[in-house]
């Protein structure tokens, strides 16, 4: 009798509950990382009655969460991917943009140039034609400092980005050694196995979010925490631990403006992978930097070629032609590695007679206490240095020269074109200084020098192969085909995420038709179960009604 | 498979999304009448494009050069013209003047014609062209070929200007000269020599006033003459050169650009039932959207 009551009581509690958690389901079916909950109800030891065993009721087992580990791994390692292509492509996109539709880029100036240098030779003595020529020098000049700039601008962009991920990846790491503790002491308490189902999916969303914008290894412990590694195993969160190794961002010894990742002030930015991190600084080495190289070395080469030809001609007044374009008082930047303390000078200057042989690259000059060694950057070749340092030397189409000789080990970063699109500047304003003769006795009417200007326009000037246009036509052509793709691995890696998303997403997530049928069979088993009460208690009117 | 609501619902706004996106890009290309509108739409097309327009403009310019140039000939060939005309014209008047009919008087009248028959061929021998510089002073434009030079005796007059032709580029490795020097066309031989036409004239001139004209002067006049018509011809075979690398540069021109229209340019019946087929899908998946949003149990609870 009192067994039908008991019964009915653990049905009406265990119902309770599933309505409860079937609520809770409805209610979080837009929360971000929730994973459905379900009650797990065991049936009571039966007891026996001689004649057999009865049942005794319904217990509340656990509420646990429908949770797939492998594929939560499989869903942080698709989102590391998708966030890598993706800050890549939207970063590439951008360059895309800059260096332009082909038709409004830096092409149509240069070929305006080299056109008002055949009008100058149709009219070698008029001024207004002088004048336009002068004007498209400019224009050409401004349109390489636009484009420069405009790079800048990613470059400033770019290392905003990486911090915004550094302070992400901190903020997020401090978070998850919180909910460490919070776990581990909530496991504690559980005596069935029993799990902070809530708090572990906010720890779950956390290590994602981390995932967005680095690559990581999360490793569980046995008491519920857990490890999370990144780069080569660095450390960013160990299980046990109260604190959280720091992320920050620091500038490269030789240049402030290129950025380098730390873990707890240890330099690892050639061990980051993955994420939005990953993506920037990738874009940063595969993309902005050799198309501001490429840039710097098409405007450079120009600006050499140009006041060369300029300078075999004569200009009005029977002067050699001075120069048309200036690339600053200093065009190649030479920084001195602070780390080493072997002192010394280096000067770099550009080689007028063969600018030409100007490589997209920048160089490192090692010094180890005895000798020179001259590495180029972008393919990582030494390259020889006959007679240095005690003549100066030629190489790539700049000399180097020894000023003070180090006393110990010592490292020179060298940029021969890296800031050649940015200091390119039209040097000449006055109209009768254009060299358009070609002898400096003969009259007005004299155009040879003009006519070769004009003829630059088709010459392979670049690594004596390429015209000037069709250099920028190729860079436009490389960072247009690693722009596509990276939109075609962007759209590629965004696929695989939402397929894995789809898979974790059927298995946890929150189906409302489900948890509309769930609703109807809990209540109805609980409308049942208390019906069971209301049986119980007419039993018992009977059994009172047959002593009256 | 279960489906998670909320997941479904994001993946169906992603998709209608999406296809915005792509229907955007096919607006852009419409509105922009081309299919390539950054390089990353077309890596290896980009840098043809490049080449193309600059092929393109570079060619156009060559074309102005070749106007430029046929306006200086042209003018040139005029203005030979009107000297191989008055040079006729002192033939004649010297055949005239020899005649032994001819009295101090009627030699003294011709001689007033030949001079001004002389003045206007030194006015053609300084003829200026449309900016103003002097089309045979050779690379000199600013100075006039050629001018008194004030002496009691031959030379009268000096030519100024110097033996340089001007090139003018006509092609991608054509060059043109567009003037003569102005001693090729009247002398003299050499420099500060007193063989040119105008002396010659001025000679013939003086002797007309002095009653003794020579019989040379015939011989003269006909070399003059030879020399001017060398020019002359030379300068129509240049005119037809022009002419015919005009042609050559406009079909170059045309090729070129049916070319980069192939490479850039959209196919806008293609474009447009993409554009009509996106619009439909979107459509669809709008409308697919709103039905599946109203399927709920909820509803019927």
């Amino acid at each position: 009798m009192t067994s039908i009551l008991g019964t009915a009581l653990s049905g009406l509690a265990a119902f309770q509950r599933s309505l409860d958690t079937t609520s809770n389901n409805i209610a979080n079916v837009d929360t971000e990382g929730y994973n459905r909950q379900r009650v797990e109800l065991t049936s009571r030891d039966s007891v026996s009655i001689g004649s057999g065993f009865i049942g005794q009721g319904v217990n509340v087992a656990n509420v646990s969460r429908i949770y797939d580990q492998f594929i939560s791994g499989q869903v942080r390692s698709s989102t590391t991917a998708f966030n890598q292509a993706d800050a890549y492509q939207t970063l590439a996109s951008q360059v895309d943009n800059v260096i332009g539709d082909p038709t409004t880029g830096l092409a149509p100036i240069l070929t305006a140039f080299f056109d008002s240098a055949n009008k100058v030779a149709n009219n070698p003595a008029s001024i207004p034609a002088r004048q336009v020529f002068l004007s498209n020098a400019d224009s050409v000049s401004q349109q390489f400092n636009n484009v420069a700039h405009q790079f800048d601008t990613l470059r400033s962009q770019t290392n905003a980005n990486l911090q915004v991920s550094v302070d992400d990846i901190n903020a997020d790491a401090k978070a998850i050694v919180e909910l460490n503790k919070q776990i581990v002491i909530a496991t504690g308490q559980a005596t069935g196995g029993q799990q902070p189902n809530d708090l572990l999916d906010k720890r779950d969303a956390l290590l994602n979010k981390l995932a967005e914008n680095i690559d990581i290894s999360v490793v569980p412990q046995q008491n519920g925490a857990v490890s999370v590694f990144v780069g080569q195993g660095q450390t960013l969160v160990l299980g046990g631990s109260n604190q959280a190794s720091t992320l920050s961002l620091a500038d490269s010894s030789t240049d402030p403006q290129h950025k380098e990742i730390q873990l707890n002030n240890q330099t690892i930015t050639s061990q980051i992978t993955g994420g939005k991190l990953g993506g920037n600084l990738s874009f940063r080495d595969n993309v902005l930097d050799p198309s501001q190289l490429q840039l710097g070395v098409l405007a450079t080469t120009f600006a050499e070629t140009v006041n060369n030809q300029h300078a075999l001609g004569y200009d009005l007044s029977g002067i050699a032609g001075a120069n048309l374009f200036s690339l600053g008082s200093q065009p190649i930047t030479v920084v001195q590695n602070p780390n080493l303390s072997g002192g010394g000078s280096i000067s770099a200057s550009l080689d007028s007679t063969n600018p030409q042989a100007l490589q997209a690259s920048d160089y490192r000059l090692d010094y180890n206490g005895s000798s020179y060694s001259l590495t180029r950057l972008s393919d990582n070749q030494n390259i020889a240095l006959p007679g240095f340092p005690g003549a100066s030397v030629s190489v790539d189409g700049f000399v180097l020269q020894q000023t003070t000789a180090p006393t110990g080990a010592s490292s020179f970063l060298i940029r021969p074109a890296f800031s050649g699109a940015q200091n390119i500047s039209a040097a000449l304003t006055d109209p009768t200084k254009v060299a358009a003769a070609g002898s400096s006795s003969s009259g007005p009417g004299d155009n040879v020098n003009a006519l070769s200007l004009a003829g630059l326009a088709s010459a392979t000037v670049l690594n004596g192969s390429t015209t000037f246009a069709s250099g920028y036509g190729n860079l436009a052509s490389n960072v247009g085909a690693l722009t596509n793709a990276a939109t075609i691995n962007r759209s590629a890696q965004n696929t695989l995420l939402t397929q894995t998303q789809q898979s974790q997403a059927s298995i946890s997530g929150v189906n409302l038709d489900e948890e509309a049928a769930n609703l109807i069979k809990f209540q109805n088993a609980y409308q049942a179960a208390a019906q069971a009460i209301s049986v119980s208690r007419s039993v018992f009117d009977t059994l009172i009604g047959a002593f009256r | 498979m279960r489906i998670s609501t909320a997941f479904t619902q994001t993946q169906s706004v992603n998709s209608i999304v999406d296809q915005q996106a792509r229907l955007n890009e096919t607006q852009l290309q419409l509105s922009s009448g081309k299919q390539v509108l950054k390089p990353s739409d077309n890596p290896a097309a980009a840098a043809q494009i490049v080449n193309l327009n600059h092929s393109i403009d570079t060619t156009k310019q060559y074309q102005d050069n070749i106007a430029v140039a046929q306006g200086n000939l042209g003018l040139q060939a005029t203005t030979l013209q009107s000297a191989n005309d008055a040079v006729q014209r002192l033939r004649e008047l010297a055949t005239q003047a020899l005649n032994d009919s001819n009295n101090a008087n009627d030699r003294k009248a011709i001689a007033n014609e030949v001079d001004q028959l002389n003045s206007q061929l030194i006015g053609l021998a300084n003829t200026r062209n449309a900016s103003g510089d002097y089309l045979f002073s050779g690379f000199l434009t600013s100075t006039p070929a050629f001018a008194s030079t004030g002496n009691a005796s031959a030379p009268f007059y000096s030519y100024n200007g110097d033996s340089n032709q001007r090139l003018v580029q006509i092609g991608e490795s054509r060059f043109i000269t567009d003037s003569d020097p102005g001693s090729n066309v009247f002398g003299p031989s050499s420099a500060g020599g007193t063989d040119s036409l105008f002396d010659v004239v001025k000679s013939f001139s003086d002797d007309l006033k002095a009653n003794t004209p020579k019989t040379s002067i015939l011989d003269q006049l006909s070399s003059a003459l030879d020399k001017i018509s060398n020019v002359q011809s030379s300068n129509g075979a240049r005119l037809n050169a022009l002419d015919r690398q005009q042609t050559a540069n406009a079909d170059y021109l045309l090729s070129t650009q049916t070319v980069l229209s192939n490479t850039q340019d959209l196919d806008y019946a293609q474009a447009i039932s993409k554009y009509n087929l996106q619009t439909t899908t979107l459509q669809a998946a709008q409308q697919a959207f709103t039905k599946v949003q109203q399927l709920s149990l909820f509803s019927f609870l």
